[in-house]
């Protein structure tokens, strides 16, 4: 019997055995979130990398800033030695695609299930900002097979001109959507950028909308035209608006891993703070048209706004010690990050009545452009607007540059040094010194020098040419078998922009 | 990688008391996992402890030994190049880029109070070595153990302390084990009980990368980065005007001492491992057992690390930074439980006019594991010095984690034995995990094995004494960690630069992200085959042994984890990866040269090469290699058909011709990316002489370790900080690389030709050899991992028992021993004992080391007394 009941046990434990080994739920995280806690994350995420890793490698490029000769942490962002194994370029690309990206994707999914359109506008203005940045700096990247996880592990790359026509038609799309039952409240604290002002977010969309049409304005003439001449008729017909405030994320603390990314990674974290010095290219352009906004992006040494010339960083310390001498960029622990500016929007909008040919529109929104960036940084403009920084009369092209060296300028507030990067790759401006062999490391400008001319890093290592793109990351080129083929950082094939005019726009 | 600043307080096998240990064999291979389950499927290492005997006397045994360390291998350090950079004298530096050291007096160090030190600009002998002190560890044990004619049992107490090589009471490790043992019962109930109490207390430093939001610095990189005219205990009064934060000549690196005194982490640890085991005849032949274990611990440990701020104005504000000083605190509980039902049922019979011995088993696993953890961490220390969690402004960071994991399997065994030279063994277990999806969380894996004693069967004669051959093949099946199958979301953690995270919430707003891993409902069991084949082989009255052995695992759906393209909007899956083979050839020579009364001499050479093979990769996850690991511009890759573990780094660009292309700085370009061989050392061998003289002995153990890769660190930061002898190259006299060539290119940037390179390397040696601005350079972080090695020397004395005859001991015994008391390395390694590993001891750790503490020598005492 009591054997029988022995036996009995086992049968009744055996068979009970799925119910014993079913313990592998995580019980330490949830399998599902409401939406807009992947909201916050996703911008929070695209908000590092854009300011962080991009925006720090374009400031470097765009030369609002340099490397400290005591210190060496960014040396290869200055001598153009970036390529698919550099930390910066695996941990951004990664980062976008994984941490923001993705994210965005799953909040779109959902609030598209729950027709809440308001926050689809967030999610799809979202997904646009991201892959506009992608296909500028890469070219083609994975977009119509991406983020679908054990579905697709190897995603095809896409075409920069595809993306480009479905991130514009998603915006198109979001902003046409039946917002009436939008519930802004759920999104108050959680939208970090616009507290689920719905109207911000509908301005910002179309300013992002006339972004994506003016980066591809020499490679997509005909579509570029036709959309902006619709757009400028809508916004005259105030049938739509574009920003009116700065896009800016602002809820950072003084606190360890909780401040603004930049300041944290470096500042907070890196053994020492000396690391970023001002560019001479940039305090020389700001100093030769006393632009006041100096005293707001730069903290002086003695008085004097120095800046090294890029590539300057193995000038021996017995010489000087660029910390005791050169002035370094203000950054705070909670400064915002902006991803767009309203002073962006406005020259935006200059550039448009430009290109369609209206230079006393386009004169009126340069010259709000300007103010709105001296306001932003709280500096005095003076009279500025009716010298150094005058709309020139001299016919087109001094025009767009005047306004494109107004956006380098504003780019150099809080890291955003990537959208003048690939400004000045779409553009040509600024323009690249021509003297540049004969600039000697230091900080010391020969008197033929222009100043806000590019110059070729001392110590660049790219055979005198500025870097144009981003090299696919390792991690991408190694894991995806469909993965698209090794660039290097001059390679000219990213499509949708010119470099410059020298180079033909090539359509593939 | 991750090289952040981390605390470990090592594994707890360690906590197995070595006096209580009786025997210690090894099972190798799959074949032995058929009784232990999965966990076992790398083989097992089967510790029999001590126990009572029934009617025995009183036995008292006391043993104690006392050992000094020192520390072993430090980097040697070039001795002619003095502080500074780029070579210009600064007293600032942290390297040893400077002028030739002329031996005159130099100012050094920053102006204090308008005064400044003067120190002469040589090479200081020992100026790290000296930093470390002789450890000393002492060991005392007592056992007791006896019986009557009901139970016999064991007791025994252990105390062992040990203060390591740095100085100070900083590296520690106190442990106290208590273990009881009893076992009784009657002709057919037999009860056996044991119980362990372990109790360690340790105190110990950071390694790896500092954390200055933190913990702050740490010592082992930090040391690396001092020049070679300064002798480091000169700045042991780290609160000396001269030596303090402020002051400490060096501006990039933190006076070590300083780290030293200020940082430290420290744990208890309880633990009590306990089994019970009842075994009931149930008839002739067949029994019946349960055995039912225990294995618990706590573990409490908190890591401080000092405020550590500079005053504004003086000479290190701005270069060094401020550590914000932080305190974390963690408790950690695991239990296991394992529960084993064996029915076994033994006979003979008579078969073919000889003897057939069998045995037939039948069992019941199961097996438990729970953890849980929690963790808390503050930083940004209010009050300097005083470490508790609510020392701050800000709200500390709270985490908490747990798991369980349970484990069904059933086995089976028929054990033949004919005439006692012929054995034959067939097995069979299945196993049921709840790491695996349900319903593909079964596994099945049978074996077999044959042993067979020819010589048992030939004429007896006096060359051959005994002749075994051995032949198994068996499967072994293996799981996963646990939630490995689903996705979950956390509250997000995000990459902020190169250096930080944003950890949310920020500013009172939640947010949460799909965790980077992607769940894998898919997952299969991990099963290897593995055959073996060998020969135990005995020659003339066992004077000449030679036991061979062949062995070939091959292991299917490995587990692992798997890195995968970042466009899939995950970062990695837990996946069945590929196929690994591991083959290998074991030799064991034993030959006893001497054997006299009086004298004996025993060899024993040992030969083991062993192979580690990546044979493929799942087509699912559509990647041609797996990333292993990683480090600056190292990749540790493995690659289908290639050994498990190859070096992967940047070679150089050449032109057409085959000559090396350098930049506008006269520094090589990066070209391609290479391999430049694998983590597998070529074959390892090991000899060992005993000689034994009346009660004398002296053993010896020569290990060698022959070819194979390592990356080492400690071999990076000396050539970055100009240390090491290599980076002395030419004297560091301008030279224009060899066999250089520039390339010539057109406006749009092509290549359109190739002239010699005529520019120098001339101030910027530090250049050449960081692979920063040098990457073809990383091929002198990776170093062999060739070595010879004394391992171990010992001479013991036993007392004859006639010695003995009038004093109340029944044996004596005294030793001396010292460990790892040479060490060779080929001139590529002037860096670390090859030895040496940062990560967790996987597939990870055979990377290589990372800032890693240096190795120690070892040399004691110990005495063993039997009353």
């Amino acid at each position: 019997m009591k054997k029988l009941s022995i036996i009995f046990c086992v049968v009744l434990f055996l068979s009970s055995c799925d119910n014993f080994l079913d313990v592998n739920k995580d019980p330490n995280y949830p399998t599902d979130v409401s939406d807009e806690l992947l909201l916050t994350s996703s911008i929070a995420a695209v908000t590092n990398v854009y300011c962080a890793d991009w925006g720090l490698i374009g400031s470097f490029w765009s030369q609002h800033w340099a490397q400290n000769n005591t210190s060496s942490q960014y040396k290869i962002y200055e001598s153009y030695a970036i390529s698919s194994n550099t930390n910066v370029i695996d941990r951004s690309y990664r980062a976008m695609f994984v941490d923001g990206l993705s994210d965005n994707e799953i909040f779109l999914k959902k609030v598209e299930a729950d027709e809440k359109w308001g926050a689809y506008l967030m999610g799809a203005v979202i997904k646009a900002y991201g892959f506009q940045y992608l296909v500028d700096l890469y070219g083609n990247v994975p977009y119509s097979e991406a983020f679908l996880g054990a579905e697709k592990l190897n995603p095809v790359v896409d075409k920069g001109e595809d993306v480009y026509a479905d991130i514009y038609a998603l915006l198109v799309d979001a902003l046409d959507k039946d917002f009436n039952s939008f519930v802004p409240e759920l999104y108050e604290a959680n939208d970090i950028i616009f507290g689920g002002e719905l109207e911000d977010w509908k301005a910002f969309a179309n300013s992002l909308r006339l972004r994506i049409l003016l980066r591809q304005f020499d490679a997509n003439s005909a579509f570029a035209t036709t959309e902006i001449t619709k757009l400028i008729a809508d916004l005259e017909a105030e049938n739509i608006y574009l920003l009116d405030k700065d896009v800016a994320v602002t809820n950072f603390e003084d606190a360890d891993s909780k401040s603004n990314p930049l300041y944290e990674s470096d500042q907070r974290q890196l053994n020492t703070t000396n690391n970023l010095k001002a560019c001479a290219t940039f305090t020389s352009y700001l100093e030769a048209n006393g632009d006041t906004r100096i005293e707001s992006l730069f903290v002086p040494v003695a008085g004097n706004f120095y800046g090294l010339v890029p590539g300057s960083y193995n000038v021996p310390s017995t010489e000087f010690e660029a910390p005791n001498l050169i002035a370094s960029p203000i950054l705070e622990p909670v400064m915002p990050v902006y991803w767009m500016t309203y002073a962006e929007s406005e020259l935006l909008i200059a550039e448009a009545y430009l290109r369609l040919g209206n230079t006393e529109m386009a004169k009126a929104y340069y010259e709000s452009g300007v103010s709105e960036s001296f306001n932003r940084m709280g500096a005095d403009i003076g009279d500025l607007l009716t010298g150094a920084y005058a709309f020139p009369t001299t016919g087109f092209n001094d025009q767009l540059k005047a306004i494109i060296m107004q956006k380098w300028v504003d780019a150099a507030d809080g890291g955003r040094g990537i959208e003048s990067h690939i400004e000045r790759v779409r553009t040509g401006f600024p323009e690249e010194s021509l003297i540049s062999d004969q600039i000697a490391e230091g900080y010391i400008l020969p008197g033929n020098y222009i100043p806000g001319t590019l110059i070729y890093s001392k110590l660049g290592t790219s055979g005198g040419v500025l870097p144009r793109r981003f090299p696919y990351p390792d991690s991408e080129l190694n894991f995806n078998s469909n993965a698209a083929e090794y660039k290097s950082l001059t390679d000219a094939d990213v499509i949708l922009q010119k470099y410059g005019g020298k180079l033909k726009i090539i359509m593939r | 990688m991750n090289v952040n600043a981390k605390v470990d307080f090592g594994n707890s096998a360690a906590d197995i008391n070595p006096a209580d240990i009786e025997t210690i064999s090894v099972l190798k291979g799959a074949a032995a996992s058929n009784l232990y389950g999965s966990r076992a499927a790398n083989g097992v290492i089967m510790i029999t402890t001590k126990k009572g005997v029934k009617n025995n006397d009183l036995l008292v045994n006391f043993s104690s030994s006392s050992a000094y360390t020192e520390v072993g291998r430090l980097p040697y350090f070039q001795k002619r190049f003095g502080q500074g950079w780029s070579g210009t004298f600064d007293t600032k530096e942290n390297g040893s880029w400077g002028p030739v050291m002329d031996g005159k007096d130099r100012l050094t160090g920053y102006v204090v109070d308008n005064v400044q030190q003067v120190a002469p600009y040589s090479y200081k002998e020992n100026g790290i070595r000296d930093v470390y002190e002789y450890g000393y560890s002492l060991n005392n044990t007592i056992a007791l153990s006896g019986g009557n004619n009901l139970i016999g049992w064991y007791a025994s107490a252990t105390n062992s302390t040990n203060d390591g090589v740095l100085p100070g009471p900083v590296d520690i490790l106190d442990r106290n084990t208590l273990t009881f043992k009893a076992n009784g019962g009657t002709e057919k109930t037999k009860l056996n009980f044991g119980m362990t109490y372990i109790n360690r207390e340790q105190k110990t430093i950071p390694s790896g990368q500092g954390d200055d939001a933190g913990t702050g610095a740490v010592i082992y990189s930090d040391i690396l980065y001092q020049p070679v005219n300064h002798y480091l205990p000169d700045y042991r009064d780290y609160k000396y005007k001269f030596n303090n934060l402020d002051n400490y000549y060096n501006g990039y690196a933190q006076n070590p001492y300083f780290t030293l005194n200020e940082t430290g982490a420290k744990a208890n640890q309880n633990r009590v491992i306990g089994n019970l085991n009842i075994t009931r005849e149930l008839a002739e032949g067949l029994d019946i057992a349960f055995t039912g274990g225990l294995d618990t611990y706590s573990q409490f440990s908190k890591v401080h690390g000092a405020v550590a701020k500079v005053t504004p104005g003086s000479n290190n504000d701005g270069t060094i930074n401020d550590v914000a000083g932080a305190v974390k605190e963690e408790a950690k509980y695991q239990t296991q439980l394992n529960s084993d039902l064996v029915a076994t049922y033994k006979n003979e019979v008579d078969l073919f006019g000889g003897n057939l011995k069998y045995n037939l088993l039948v069992g019941n696993n199961i097996n438990q594991r729970s953890f849980k953890r929690v963790n808390i961490v503050s930083k940004g220390l209010v009050v300097p010095g005083y470490y508790n969690v609510g020392n701050i402004s800000g709200a500390a960071e709270v985490y908490t984690s747990e798991y369980l994991r349970r484990l069904i399997g059933v086995f089976g065994q028929l054990g033949l034995e004919f005439n006692d030279f012929l054995f034959v063994n067939l097995q069979a277990r299945n196993d049921w995990s709840s790491t695996l999806p349900i319903g593909n969380n079964s596994f099945f894996y049978p074996g077999a094995t044959l042993g067979f004693i020819f010589s048992d069967l030939l004429p007896k004669n006096k060359t051959l004494s005994y002749g075994k051959l051995r032949l198994s093949y068996a499967f072994a099946g293996n799981d996963a960690a646990p939630f490995m199958t689903s996705e979950i979301y956390r509250p997000s953690i995000l990459r902020s630069g190169g250096f930080g995270f944003t950890n949310y919430p920020v500013g009172g707003i939640p947010a949460y992200e799909k965790y980077q891993r992607l769940g894998n409902p898919n997952l299969k069991p991990e099963i290897s085959k593995e055959l073996e084949i060998g020969t135990d082989l005995r020659f003339f009255s066992n004077r000449l042994g030679i036991d061979l052995a062949y062995y070939k695992k091959t292991t299917t759906d490995l587990i692992m984890l798997a890195n995968i393209a970042a466009s899939s909007g995950y970062r990695e899956i837990t996946s069945n990866l590929g196929q690994i083979t591991n083959d290998g050839i074991e030799l064991m020579v034993n030959v006893t040269p001497v054997k006299t009364h009086n004298f004996t001499w025993d060899f024993i050479y040992l030969f083991n090469k062993a192979n580690m093979v990546l044979d493929e990769l799942s087509e699912e996850l559509g990647v041609s290699e797996y990333l292993i690991n990683s480090a600056y511009e190292t990749e540790f890759v493995a690659i289908p058909g290639e050994q498990l573990g190859m070096y992967r780094i940047p070679d150089y660009k050449y032109s057409p011709d085959g000559k090396i292309i350098v930049g506008d700085n006269g520094l090589p370009v990066e070209g391609d990316k290479i391999l430049v061989g694998s983590s597998v050392p070529d074959f390892n061998m090991s000899f060992t002489n005993n000689l034994s003289f009346k009660g004398f002995k002296l053993s010896f153990l020569i290990d060698t370790q022959n070819g194979g890769l390592m990356y080492s660190n400690t071999a990076g930061a000396t050539f970055w900080s100009g240390n090491n002898e290599q980076s002395t190259t030419n004297d560091r006299r301008p030279w224009i690389i060899p066999n250089t060539v520039t390339e010539v290119k057109d406006a749009d940037g092509n290549v359109t030709g190739y002239v010699e390179n005529t520019t120098p390397v001339v101030d910027n040696w530090h250049e050449y050899y960081s692979a920063n601005t040098n990457k073809p350079i990383e091929s002198s972080r990776l170093i062999p991992r060739t070595f010879i090695k004394l391992r171990e020397v010992s001479l013991s004395y036993r007392f004859g028992s006639s010695m003995l005859e009038r004093t109340f001991l029944s044996s004596a015994n005294l030793s001396v021993f010292g460990r790892n008391l040479f060490l060779w390395t080929p001139a590529k390694n002037s860096f670390v004992d090859p030895e040496t590993t940062t990560w967790d001891n996987d597939i990870e750790g055979l990377f290589g080391e990372f800032n890693g503490a240096p190795g120690v020598r070892t040399y004691g005492l110990k005495l063993d007394l039997t009353f």
